[in-house]
């Protein structure tokens, strides 16, 4: 008998009309690794709690199935008795944690489930051991990282030893290295304890291949069930939003052979002849710099820094020609030291936009320091410039700096030392609500922008800051909506939307009319799956277009990539590196997106997915026989 | 802003709860009981030392100066409302319905007494609040109201989200253009009211994602089990000694009668003081001081409390 079972369940929530989960049928046996996957509002959060018993106990709503889980009658269950089977973490950490320190919150739920109290003290033990949290033990939570919050909630499930680990986007508030090491964790507690696993992640490329089994959900059905090779070529039919970067670009490059990780990747491209050499019309032989396939040493870079392309195959080839297909140096011919530290290329032409009649200089920091009153010294010595026109994107890991680096360019702080200089002016408090016309700010936590009760006002309160009102604010937020295609969520509430909407939303806001010049953006890719993400990398493209200046602060290394022409790194309270984002990104070995990693060992530094579909697609002739015509076929 | 426990390496944040508590309820009730001026400052003075012992000077110095100024607004109107006393510093006018309002030294001093007093309960809960972790207290309460005691942990857990909240969407309302200042007090509730009520919502959103993450965690099951809270150590029978004698100063006083006259004329501190009581009370504060201060340097001391 399977652990999970359920039969014919339809679900829907209390005043909704459409089904949530419509005539579901699913079973899932013990140890299996399950990956869910889907567009939002698909069903994937609903299928999670209907394991857990919080639908329909919890949020009410009218259900018509069956569903066991371990025997046990969900539906005639309370969710009290199904958490000692089912473990459920929630995408955020802060929404689920109740205790002040990590040992108490691990306890909290034997307590509840009445172990006795050697028990708890034993798994507590464990578990702080195990997930390596001993030494925050009576750390108070609220102090915690986002990493370290949601590793404690994984601690104060896994302590209840469920049978089924129920897991919706546990990663999305967190940065890369954060999420890798918690989805390593999860990985790590399904092979060493055979829990058996349900997963719902939009990162896809750090946990799909670990899935027994991949399901593919919309409308509120499986579309799909299979093994993740198939699930990918299946995907890469139907939409390949929902499959790793990797398995897409070879798919969009009509390859039938879908590898799912980098490795993968590599050894198969290893064992092809490749004409990357004709392509740039460069030199072959030798080896590869990163010790990567082939025996290539052709080290070349991709010209130009043009916004990507959009669109079709045909479109982005058209636009990566654009960008030059003629052999570079690394560095576009010329040395880092002979452009300086600052040294930028020559600004693209620009038609009209503010950023043609603006000043040259947007921004510079000169030897920035912040010192927090507890003494920790968050930016030293920083040297910053930001150039009317251009994409930079800021990186760097939790805690080195760039928040602080933000609300000191923003006014928001006042340095310790240093000088700071934003549109020609010192930055201040006071003077910040003064440039709104000229600057849109998009704080992290999209929550924190929005303060009316429908979209629609939240953009006329938009255009009223900016002193527009009347008929003339009304007919601008009308138009930028249908242009932003948020006609339908105009009497939404704000804090009521997915994710992606609400980045969407606020991004309309800030780019009404007047167009702001320069645009900053706190991480506007968290807990975006990658179909918003490219939604929201076409509006800023967009923007971009128009002669608008971005700067970015992102972990998300494809955003970064397609987005910005020049890119940053910070640490130790500093611009460690600073350049073209191809030279930043590039040469980095985790600063840098996966199709950089695929492609880096064969000498040309593709940072974007559109590049790395034209190289698979021409560059390598003995994969002809691996390729179809079109999209490729599951085997 | 209010004042938030952080874990820090001092005895005072090392007692069982149980034992902390005692100390500073019996620091409050001391300043709370004791009426005479001599035991005001003393206690005051002890009450500050065991704040600087528990390094929460720093954290608490927002509520502490509030503190303080209340503490002189009190001594600055009791003298208006009260004019008994024969030392009469200032004649004022004679106000009718209201009679004198002459300033006497005994109002002025019975003023900075109560708001010394007032001062010192103040940084009493600032040590509780500061030095006394809510976890392992509220563990303990727990045994009396288990879901009180739950509710006020929440609180505490939650308070410092609402505060990043709060400050981050300030930030973002400036960067949209809307200054939130100037224009009277009127105007600036009103712009701070959408943030308000924004902050309400995200809340009561927060509320009702911990309620679905508690219930998915088998919360309002029967037979609710406890693990054990912390171990009772040297340290906390020392600082029960110490609590016991503040408690007997308070009691010895109390015996001799207590208060401390202030009308018509100032008694004087010494003759109205149980020497005592006085001295138990200063060799318990400066005992358990040193005790902090021992404990901070000397490892074998440490180790064998």
């Amino acid at each position: 008998m399977a652990l999970v079972e359920i039969e014919d369940l339809t679900f829907r929530y209390p005043g909704e009309e459409k089904a949530a989960l419509d005539g579901l049928n699913l079973k899932v046996d013990k140890g299996e690794f399950v990956l869910l996957t889907g567009p939002t509002g698909c069903g994937k959060t609903t299928l999670l709690r209907l394991l857990g018993g919080l639908v329909p106990h919890f949020h009410g709503g009218r259900i018509r199935g069956r569903v066991t889980v371990a025997g046990r009658d969900v539906l005639g269950s309370d969710p009290r008795e199904m958490a000692a089977a089912v473990g459920m973490v929630f995408q955020d950490a802060e929404g689920q944690l109740v205790s002040t320190t990590v040992e108490r919150e691990i306890a909290f739920g034997m307590e509840n489930a009445g172990l006795p109290a050697p028990v708890i003290n034993k798994r507590t033990e464990e578990m702080l051991v195990g997930l390596g949290l001993s030494r925050l033990r009576r750390s108070f939570i609220p102090g915690l990282s986002g990493g370290e919050k949601q590793k404690t909630v994984l601690a104060s499930v896994m302590a209840m030893h469920p049978l089924v680990l129920a897991l919706d986007e546990p990663t999305s508030q967190l940065d890369p290295l954060s999420a890798e090491e918690l989805l390593t964790l999860v990985r790590r507690l399904h092979e060493e304890t055979g829990t058996t696993v349900v997963l719902c992640e939009h990162r896809l490329e750090r946990c799909y291949h670990y899935a027994s089994r991949v399901l593919y959900m919309e409308r509120g059905r499986i579309l799909f069930d299979g093994g993740p090779r198939e699930a990918a070529a299946w995907c890469s039919r139907h939409d390949d939003a929902f499959i790793p970067p990797v398995p897409r670009v070879f798919a969009r490059a009509g390859w039938k052979e879908l590898p799912l990780t980098v490795n993968e990747g590599r050894a198969l491209l290893a064992g092809l002849p490749t004409r990357i050499g004709d392509f740039f019309g460069g030199t072959q032989g030798g080896s590869a710099p990163h010790g990567g396939p082939g025996g290539i040493s052709v080290r070349k870079a991709w010209g130009g820094d043009a916004v990507p392309g959009r669109g079709s195959l045909d479109q982005r080839e058209s636009s990566t020609a654009r960008l030059g297909w003629a052999a570079l140096g690394r560095n576009g011919g010329k040395k880092r030291s002979e452009r300086g530290v600052f040294g930028e290329e020559p600004s693209r032409a620009r038609g009209r936009g503010p950023a043609a009649t603006g000043p040259e200089e947007l921004f510079f920091a000169r030897g920035l320091w912040f010192v927090y009153p507890g003494g920790q010294e968050a930016l030293r010595g920083l040297d910053f410039r930001l150039r009317a026109g251009s994409g930079m994107a800021l990186l760097g890991e939790n805690g080195a700096g760039k928040s602080t680096f933000l609300r000191c360019m923003l006014g928001l702080l006042e340095p310790s030392r240093g000088k700071v200089e934003l549109f020609g002016g010192e930055p201040s408090r006071e003077r910040l609500p003064t440039l709104a016309t000229r600057l849109g700010y998009c704080p992290q936590n999209p929550r924190a922008y929005f303060v009316c009760p429908t979209v629609r006002e939240e953009l006329l309160r938009t255009m009223r800051l900016r002193g527009r009102a009347g008929k003339e604010a009304e007919k601008a937020v009308d138009e930028q909506m249908e242009r932003m295609e948020l006609s339908h969520l105009a009497r939404r509430n704000p804090h009521d939307l997915s994710a992606g909407e609400r980045e969407k939303v606020m991004l309309a806001s800030v780019l009404l009319p007047p167009l702001p010049e320069l645009l900053v953006m706190d991480e506007p890719t968290r807990g975006l799956d990658h179909r918003n993400k490219s939604a929201v990398s076409q509006m800023l493209g967009e923007y971009r277009a128009s002669g608008g200046t971005v700067l970015v602060v992102t972990h998300d290394m494809e955003f970064a990539a397609s987005l910005a022409e020049r890119a940053a790194i910070m640490g130790n309270g500093g611009i460690v590196a600073e350049g073209p984002a191809r030279e930043v990104l590039g040469d980095s070995l985790f600063f840098s997106p996966q199709v950089n990693r695929l492609l880096g060992g064969f000498g040309v530094e593709v940072l974007r997915e559109e590049e790395a579909i034209l190289l698979l697609r021409d560059a390598f002739p003995g994969g002809e026989e691996r390729r179809g015509t079109g999209p490729c076929f599951p085997p | 802003m209010l004042p938030v426990y952080r874990e820090k390496d001092t005895l005072v944040h090392g007692l069982h709860p149980l034992a902390a508590l005692a100390l500073v309820a019996s620091v409050a009730a001391a300043a709370l009981v004791l009426e005479n001026p001599l035991y005001t400052a003393v206690v005051c003075v002890g009450a500050l030392a065991l704040l600087a012992r528990a390094e929460a000077l720093a954290d608490g110095k927002a509520i502490l100066r509030a503190a303080a100024v209340m503490g002189l607004l009190v001594a600055f109107i009791n003298p208006l409302v009260n004019n008994a006393g024969e030392h009469v510093l200032v004649y004022g006018p004679s106000i009718p319905l209201w009679g004198k309002l002459d300033i006497t030294a005994e109002a002025l001093l019975y003023g900075l007494a109560a708001g010394a007093r007032l001062f010192t309960v103040v940084a009493a809960f600032c040590l509780f609040a500061l030095a006394v972790n809510p976890d392992d207290l509220l563990e303990l309460m727990s045994r009396l109201s288990f879901r009180s005691s739950l509710a006020a942990a929440l609180a505490v857990r939650l308070y410092p989200s609402m505060v990043v909240e709060a400050v981050e969407m300030r930030d973002a309302q400036l960067a949209r253009g809307d200054p939130l200042s100037g224009g009277g007090r009127l105007n600036r509730a009103k712009a701070y009211l959408p943030l308000l009520l924004s902050l309400f919502q995200g809340a009561l959103d927060r509320a009702a994602s911990i309620a679905e993450s508690m219930s998915a965690r088998g919360f309002g099951s029967r037979g609710r089990t406890r693990r054990k809270v912390g171990i009772f150590r040297p340290r906390d029978i020392l600082a029960a000694l110490v609590s016991s004698g503040i408690a007997a100063a308070v009691v010895l006083q109390s015996l001799r009668g207590g208060g401390y006259d202030f009308f018509p004329v100032l008694a004087d501190p010494l003759a109205e003081t149980d020497l005592p009581a006085l001295g138990l009370l200063c060799f318990s504060l400066v005992s358990f001081l040193f005790v902090c201060g021992s404990w901070k340097k000397w490892h074998w001391w440490r180790s064998r409390i």
